[in-house]
């Protein structure tokens, strides 16, 4: 772009020529904006001369102008093309083209707030829906509500019978390394026949419930999430309400129950495939025979240590189902939030099963 | 937005498109001439949005070849064809906006991708092409959240970030009401004469095309069956092309079953 600028009483023309657009440097508003801190009393572009513009050219011309409104200078266009002032005359009068005023600067414990609030967000809607869930499976059979036992047994197996091929190959496997890493530590008092006791009480306290929660939160726990965010992002949930069913009763609440039969009968499949597991490493590479290592097995596991799996992997399950449901029916917006309440629904279920078993291992142990 | 020049800007020459062995284009010849705007018009399923996505550069003819100023489009290496797409503009049918981004980060994803604008300028452009549109006040919102008349009007606004010289529109006006039709109608006739733009349009909406439309191409059976002003279709006696534009069968269909049934009352 080429200027010329001329002064007369006070008023100064500006003559562009050339091209005004993106591949071209310059611009009209630095010229003028000159001329307006010279103080003259009107300008005017003439555009005349103008070979090839595009919306740069309009945006400049428009900030121009806008510039001279500022400072109480009238800043006219003159002979411009047809189509520019076509173009022009889309615009309504008063569009903002400019950005607004930056945000003000955050401080480290506002920041902080921002990524807390949606965990505590997430946590509270979470609990609700399991006031909800529960009140609706407990007292909404004496209320005469339907129970979905068809759905019941769709997400039992979609969440229990489904995932048992890869509960089988993670514990034949955990039940090995177990038993190699008690050996190993047993070998050194001459106590390797603990191996068995030591196997059997950490898989059926501990590790059983929690990886089966934890594999059951990865699998099932994310397309729940998923499944129910699509539903309300394609208006499903709100075709349900529609038709006056309660989507926490129609699609949490058989989650949510199968959610908790699942993972306590994974989790007790999941304990035997470890001691076959642990058996068979120690008949082979410890030299402790089959019926020795069952006998010393029953002799260490009680009663109470298969309840407190079998309770720790209900809640587990429960809590899981729980939050998936609550982050994708907590959806709003487009698909791509789906993703996010996925992640969200994995990351919050782990982190509730670990405080839970925190909680029960304190309850369990500690009093 | 150079002063418009007469002449051809885009022509398609005999070409033919086959999915899977269904034929769906058979030998279409069509100039688009500089400036215009062109509706291509048929029923559904006739193959027009595949002729334009084949114009546009998206879809490689089985036969034939589609030229842009003279330069075989499909033909050209990929980075030439990179660079003409630069001058190419496409409103898709469903608005195809990126979901995650704000109405106005969508028109100021071209401009940032594909110019050294600084960002100032790129924001103020997204802004006035959003302004041009009528969606001025719609700028921080996402998606999702506009209605049908907003989203085409925004993926508009996204196609011309770039000062096409070319404006496909695929349907831009299909699942909308009467009203806000007509309002897209008279956007597509302002912003042809605005931009000097040449517009390509696809739509089974003759009233759209009798509203925007400097020539309609009617096309049937993978060809162009007709090609001529929107006016005159409508006074066509062609059968095929009375039945599209009058949106009724030219034979009453009571007509062709009582010819069906001629024999039944001489028994």
């Amino acid at each position: 772009m080429r200027y010329e600028v001329t002064r007369a009483n006070g008023s100064a023309r500006v003559r562009v020529e050339g091209a005004l657009d993106r591949t071209a440097p310059g611009r009209v508003r630095p010229v003028v904006a000159s001329l307006l801190e010279e103080g003259v009393a009107e300008v005017r572009i003439d555009l005349g001369g103008l070979e090839r513009f595009d919306s740069v050219a309009l945006v400049d011309l428009l900030e121009t102008v806008r510039a001279g409104r500022t400072c109480g200078v009238p800043v006219r266009l003159e002979r411009a093309p047809d189509a520019l002032r076509e173009a022009l005359s889309l615009v309504r009068e008063g569009t903002r083209l400019e950005a607004g005023l930056p945000g003000r600067a955050r401080s480290p414990l506002e920041r902080l707030g921002e990524v807390a609030s949606p965990s505590l967000e997430s946590l509270r809607r979470g609990f609700f829906l399991l006031v909800e869930v529960f009140d609706s499976a407990i007292l909404g059979p004496f209320r005469g509500e339907k129970p979905r036992a068809d759905r019941f047994v769709r997400e039992v197996s979609l969440v229990g019978v489904n995932a048992v091929p890869l509960v089988v190959l993670i514990f034949l496997l955990l039940g090995v390394i177990l038993a190699m890493q008690a050996a190993a530590q047993l070998r050194q008092f001459g106590a390797t026949v603990l191996v068995a006791d030591l196997v059997a009480v950490s898989l059926t306290r501990e590790i059983g419930p929690l990886l089966t929660a934890i594999l059951v939160a990865g699998r099932s726990g994310s397309s729940s999430a998923a499944e129910l965010g699509t539903m309300v992002v394609s208006e499903e949930v709100d075709a349900l309400r529609q038709m006056g069913l309660h989507p926490v009763r129609v699609l949490v609440v058989p989650k949510v129950l199968a959610f908790s039969l699942a993972v306590p009968c994974l989790a007790l499949f999941a304990d035997a495939i470890g001691i076959v597991a642990g058996t068979a490493f120690s008949a082979l590479a410890l030299e402790i025979p089959t019926g020795r290592y069952l006998e010393q097995t029953y002799q260490a596991l009680y009663g109470s240590d298969l309840t407190s799996g079998l309770v720790k992997g209900a809640c587990f399950g429960a809590l899981t189902g729980t939050i998936a449901c609550a982050e994708g029916l907590g959806v709003r917006g487009g698909p791509d939030e789906v993703g996010s309440a996925t992640t969200r629904a994995v990351v919050s279920s782990i982190f509730a099963i670990i405080l839970a078993d925190a909680f029960f291992t304190t309850v369990f142990h500690g009093l | 937005m150079s002063p418009p020049a007469e002449g051809t800007l885009l022509r398609v020459e005999g070409v033919e498109i086959a999915f899977d062995g269904n034929s769906v284009l058979r030998g279409v010849d069509l100039e688009v001439r500089r400036g215009e705007v062109l509706y291509l018009l048929g029923p559904s399923g006739c193959g027009k949005t595949t002729l334009m996505k084949c114009m546009s550069g998206l879809l490689p003819p089985s036969r034939g070849r589609v030229t842009f100023e003279g330069l075989d489009l499909h033909g050209v290496a990929e980075a030439e064809r990179d660079r003409l797409r630069l001058r190419m503009g496409m409103a898709f049918q469903g608005g195809a906006l990126f979901n995650s981004l704000s109405v106005l980060e969508n028109v100021a994803f071209p401009l940032r991708e594909r110019t050294g604008l600084p960002e100032a300028e790129i924001l103020a452009i997204a802004r006035l092409k959003l302004a041009m549109v009528g969606l001025a006040d719609a700028v921080p919102l996402l998606p999702a959240s506009l209605s049908g008349g907003m989203r085409k009007r925004a993926a508009i606004a996204r196609a011309l970030a770039l000062d096409p010289e070319i404006l496909f529109l695929d349907e831009p006006t299909t699942g909308l009401d009467p009203i806000t039709a007509a309002g897209i109608d008279e956007l597509v006739t302002k912003l042809n004469a605005a931009f000097v733009v040449t517009v390509v349009a696809v739509s089974h909406d003759m009233a759209s095309a009798r509203a925007a439309a400097h020539r309609a191409a009617l096309l049937g059976e993978g060809r162009i069956a007709a090609l001529a002003r929107p006016e005159e279709l409508e006074r066509s006696e062609d059968p095929a092309i009375f039945e599209f534009v009058h949106r009724r069968l030219r034979s009453h269909p009571s007509e062709a079953s009582s010819d069906l049934f001629a024999g039944e009352g001489e028994r």
